[in-house]
């Protein structure tokens, strides 16, 4: 896909994820943006002060999924420290190498866990992806 | 001057509903109907399976809201925003 095209694509993504304020306010998500990295603060629903930083790196989108990483909140390294240490999709994620977390909509999962699935981006809106993450937490400290 | 009701417009009330697989724009709906039969109604216009129906649930300003009761009396403005999340269990 063309350059042009494909940042065309993305920065659509992006607002169509902003215009959802009513969505980040009920997840109290703080969204910052790198270039074509997005930084989502989130906690869980029951404890707001245990904080997760996700990158949701998007080079190449549409054509690839988002990477999702969970990253230091202050330097924004990448690391297996900065995952939630409870949960059963982050604890298995952050058991291989490298980092992957199984659940569709992430880059990880369709090129190194799930080879056999087709990345859809009509399927996976930013703000799904990242909602996913956000359930999955919640399930995790609740 | 007119006062912004939840039935400013007789019978109906205007909303839009956002969720992660999208938003509905200013979706009328009878004030009578149970906000059960609002969230199906939304799922089926976002393309998400209705039989999922009890794993989501509509919330407005941080409250979810009570699903027997129509939605002409949850205390939603006409024009309010509403979001459909899931509870908990992840639905793919």
């Amino acid at each position: 896909m063309d350059p042009q095209l494909s940042r065309e694509k993305f920065e659509e993504e992006y607002q169509r994820l902003l215009n959802q304020s009513a969505l980040i306010a009920e997840h109290d998500w703080k969204i910052s943006r790198d270039n074509c990295d997005i930084f989502v603060l989130m906690h869980p629903k029951t404890n707001s002060d245990r904080k997760f930083l996700i990158r949701h790196r998007c080079d190449d989108y549409p054509q690839k999924a988002p990477s999702l990483q969970f990253v230091n909140p202050a330097t924004k390294e990448t690391g297996l420290q900065y995952w939630p240490d409870r949960g059963a999709p982050f604890i298995a994620a952050v058991s291989r190498n490298p980092i992957a977390l199984c659940m569709p909509g992430n880059r990880e999962f369709f090129e190194t866990l799930h080879r056999e699935w087709q990345w859809d981006p009509a399927k996976f809106p930013f703000a799904k992806i990242l909602q996913d993450v956000q359930v999955e937490l919640d399930k995790a400290y609740q | 001057m007119e006062s912004k009701t939840m039935h400013a417009e007789g019978k109906f009330i205007t909303l839009t509903i956002e969720s992660a697989s999208g938003t509905l724009k200013d979706e009328k709906y009878n004030v009578n109907e149970p906000v059960k039969a609002v969230k199906i109604s939304a799922m089926a216009k976002l393309h998400i399976d209705p039989a999922t129906a009890d794993n989501y649930r509509l919330v407005y300003e941080g409250n979810p809201l009570p699903e027997d009761q129509k939605i002409g009396d949850v205390g939603v403005p006409d024009g309010g925003t509403l979001v459909l999340t899931p509870t908990g269990a992840i639905v793919i």
